[in-house]
């Protein structure tokens, strides 16, 4: 016995000794108060996002939670603000377009990157290049022929056609310095680096944890406000919101619906809910079981009440969707056209029209596990039952689900996409399978629509030729969408910000004291 | 004795290659590619397809798996993770000390709290001071470790503010996880405890020690508890093996890097050097601690150290 208690007493201390081994420095809170109780000035921030920074490569970043912090330390040529679409001169400071489409781009003098070199042209040409094979950034990159250096400080951007949404990509596509990025080798992204030009750089990263980032004194545009920002990386949400609400943190995005009412209700902070550049939809697959016809596709279609699922899943935080991206939010996006608003009896004609008065079965709905998907599902299976459109929930993993949807292995798919301010992201989402199977048109004519539009570069005409797209989309009711999801934020009392839909620009914060 | 642990040791090379080849086999079957995981619905397929390549996930199974095998063994080297390119062995080092001070943390917890109050409630059987601790422990067992750690937060954290959330830094950032995690884990030691208790004292000894006339006090601590506490401390033993890559719901509830999460997360990306590497990690971790926990039980019990040693004490 008196062997045991002893053992027990040194592996107490052993753990002690360990804990104590992992404790850290006292630390600042952005409200100025060191946790050994002295005062500094409020220069600081304590931000977190939902997910682990696996890369700070603007150009292989793999999550828009890592964007997040990245579009604060990278820039492009230029940068399309998400509130107005204007596009806002950034490392370049003018562009013009010749008849070909192609893009030529003054550099702004001064601009340095964090370590002090001047940005050249050569630099640019090396980022755009290296995008080409980037899976997350390639997209972008896509219409890009070739990037040619007219001068030290003229880069031209040739395309393969002309493309109105050129400018949107180019705006995704970072900078970086070539001789970091060299010197680094494959090591780049994974440590410390002084690769970008915008208002803050890397100062310590430990990217499943925490890092840090400084302000960048010789940033172009004045050196920022908040001189340090310390992220830390909490998953879970509601883990997060305590740590809002503790003080622990100074600003916080996306908070859960079902909490949203009660943050409202705080006076002890301010808050905010925008539109966000999200949608949310049901894929319906032509070549899902019985989908195949048209009319069934359009049946479910008329079934879904958006209203009814955005009041279940987002305790109404939410904005009915009528067109797979958003009008108000991204150039080139149609507002007017065919709509399917809830019609429970058109539904049930449609059927009746397709020989399935008596009702049918149309397999599954596809949902990842643990999301709102599978909430929606649950609820528009019912919805569809209603009108005699039975389906089961198969209900799987992020990366199972994700397979079988890009395999076009499912019926009804539950999905959506945040878009990046040009209705040219639907391509993105385009499989020339469901297409060919619809009945209704085939990848290579819908193709030939959306690319004339594509090279349309008066915003008014393309607008147009885009509601002619978006129309062929709908008859063939393969994209059904749902609702626009909503952005909300809570911030500390006394910090100044500037909300965006999407990607913060903690540049033009300040602390009010 | 030394027979014995080198014969435990040399069979943990078949264990760890049947898992190894069990794990990778997993990871191939299951759907989903690590370069779609990856880079989501959006990326274009021709550029995730590169990127698998490059991974070498097209090549045949078994060579990968060979390849593999023979790289840990003669180099050491457990790959790189798919998602960051970073190597395996390292992060998983990196993360170690964490998961096994939040672990063994927490079953110290446990057992302080649970083996006393376990051992009371045997010695107190059918009064107040064994109805109460055993219906708060079968409360505390059946509690999940997410809903204890996410009250614990909202209110010493949030409400009174005496403990942070989350997060890694001093002693205090581990108080609340060990305790979510801890508590439910005390109340099995207690239950354990108790039932073990209850045999060991209506055993022939403890009744010949009484007749003897020995005192009550000796009975229990000196004599019982000696001896219900042996499974007692073998089951703790065990949890903390199976914690130090298991305790990924409290790791993500409070934002701790450990092991258990990096192997979740190395799941869901079909990262498969990050779940191979980790996996065969924390497979020598267990049997090393499996091991250590039947030395100190041969040490304390005379009866199994003979027989490791081959004789009759």
């Amino acid at each position: 016995m008196k062997k045991l208690a002893l053992l027990l007493a040194l592996l107490m201390i052993m753990g002690t000794v360990l804990a104590a081994c992992n404790a850290g420095t006292a630390t600042t809170t952005s409200d100025g108060t060191a946790s050994d109780g002295t005062t500094t000035v409020k220069d600081s921030l304590n931000l977190c996002i939902n997910a682990p920074l696996t890369t700070i490569d603007p150009h292989y970043s793999q999550s828009n939670e890592c964007d997040y912090v990245l579009y604060n330390v990278y820039e492009g040529l230029y940068h399309q603000n998400e509130l107005t679409g204007e596009y806002e001169p950034r490392i370049a400071e003018s562009y013009t377009v010749d008849d070909s489409g192609n893009y030529t781009f003054k550099l702004r003098e001064g601009v340095k990157f964090h370590n002090g070199d001047p940005v050249t042209a050569q630099d640019v040409v090396f980022s755009l290049k290296r995008c080409f094979d980037s899976p997350s950034y390639g997209g972008y990159a896509a219409g890009i022929a070739d990037v040619v250096a007219i001068d030290e400080s003229t880069v031209q951007v040739v395309v393969k056609a002309k493309n109105a949404a050129m400018m949107n990509n180019l705006c995704y596509l970072m900078i970086i310095s070539e001789k970091v990025v060299t010197e680094q080798g494959a090591a780049f992204g994974t440590q410390v680096a002084l690769a970008g030009t915008g208002p803050y750089y890397f100062t310590s990263l430990d990217g499943d944890v925490e890092w840090t980032l400084q302000a960048f004194p010789d940033y172009y545009r004045g050196e920022a406000s908040i001189k340090t920002v310390n992220y830390r990386c909490i998953t879970d949400m509601s883990a997060a919101l305590i740590a809002f609400e503790s003080g622990e943190l100074d600003w916080i995005r996306n908070i859960p619906d079902i909490n949203w009412a009660d943050i409202e209700a705080n006076e002890d902070f301010n808050k905010e809910m925008i539109p966000a550049n999200k949608v949310i939809y049901a894929a319906c697959n032509p070549l899902g079981e019985n989908l195949g016809d048209v009319k069934v596709r359009m049946a479910v279609a008329y079934a879904i009440n958006k209203q009814e699922i955005i009041d279940g899943v987002l305790e109404g935080n939410g904005v009915p969707a009528d067109f797979i991206i958003p009008p108000t939010m991204n150039a080139g996006a149609p507002d007017t056209g065919l709509v399917y608003n809830y019609d429970p009896e058109k539904s049930k004609q449609l059927l009746a029209e397709a020989g399935y008065a008596d009702g049918i079965y149309c397999g599954s709905i596809l949902a990842i596990a643990d999301t709102i998907y599978e909430k929606i599902a649950t609820i528009m299976q019912q919805q569809l039952a209603a009108v005699g459109i039975t389906m089961d929930i198969e209900r799987l993993e992020y990366a199972a689900a994700i397979d079988k949807l890009m395999a076009l292995d499912f019926d009804i798919g539950m999905t959506g996409f945040l878009v990046t301010g040009d209705y040219n992201y639907l391509r993105n989402y385009m499989f020339p399978p469901a297409f060919d199977a619809s009945g209704t048109t085939t990848f290579a004519e819908f193709s030939a629509m959306f690319d004339a539009a594509d090279q349309e570069l008066d915003p008014v005409a393309r607008k147009e030729m885009n509601t002619e797209v978006n129309n062929e989309l709908m008859e063939m009711a393969g994209f059904l969408p749902l609702f626009y999801t909503e952005a909300n934020f809570a911030w500390a009392k006394d910090l100044e910000v500037v909300n965006y839909p999407t990607f913060p620009q903690i540049y033009e914060w300040h602390w009010n004291s | 004795m030394y027979k014995y642990v080198l014969k435990r040791l040399l069979m943990m090379i078949p264990i760890i290659l049947g898992v190894s080849f069990l794990i990778f086999t997993i990871m191939n079957i299951i759907p989903g590619d690590p370069g779609r995981a990856t880079y989501g619905p959006a990326a274009p397929q021709e550029l995730v397809d590169k990127y698998n390549h490059e991974l070498g996930i097209d090549q045949p199974f078994f060579e990968r798996y060979f390849k593999y095998i023979y790289n840990a063994v003669t180099h050491l080297d457990f790959g790189r993770s798919y998602s960051n390119r970073q190597e395996v062995i390292p992060e998983v080092l990196a993360r170690l000390p964490g998961s096994i001070l939040l672990a063994l943390a927490s079953i110290l917890f446990a057992c302080i709290l649970g083996i006393p109050i376990g051992a009371l409630s045997a010695v107190k059987q059918s009064s107040l001071l064994d109805t109460i601790p055993s219906a708060i422990a079968l409360l505390l067992a059946s509690l999940p470790t997410f809903l204890i750690g996410m009250v614990f937060m909202l209110y010493f954290a949030l409400r009174l503010r005496w403990l942070p959330s989350g997060g890694t830094g001093g002693l205090d950032h581990y108080i609340l996880p060990v305790i979510s995690l801890g508590l439910p884990y005390a109340g099995y030691q207690l239950r354990f405890t108790r039932s073990n208790m209850l045999e060991t004292i209506r055993q022939d000894y403890i009744r010949t020690a009484r007749a003897k006339g020995a005192p009550q006090r000796d009975i229990i601590w000196k004599h019982a508890m000696k001896n219900a506490l042996l499974p007692v401390i073998t089951i703790a033993g065990n949890n903390f093996g199976l914690l130090i890559g298991g305790a990924v719901v409290i790791e993500t509830l409070f934002q701790l890097p450990g092991l258990g999460s990096y192997i979740v997360t190395g799941v869901l990306k079909r990262d498969v050097p990050v779940v191979m590497g980790s996996i065969i990690v924390f497979t020598i971790m267990f049997s090393v601690v499996v091991l250590i926990i039947d030395i100190i039980y041969a040490f304390v019990d005379p009866r199994i150290k003979a027989k490791y040693s081959g004789r009759r004490e």
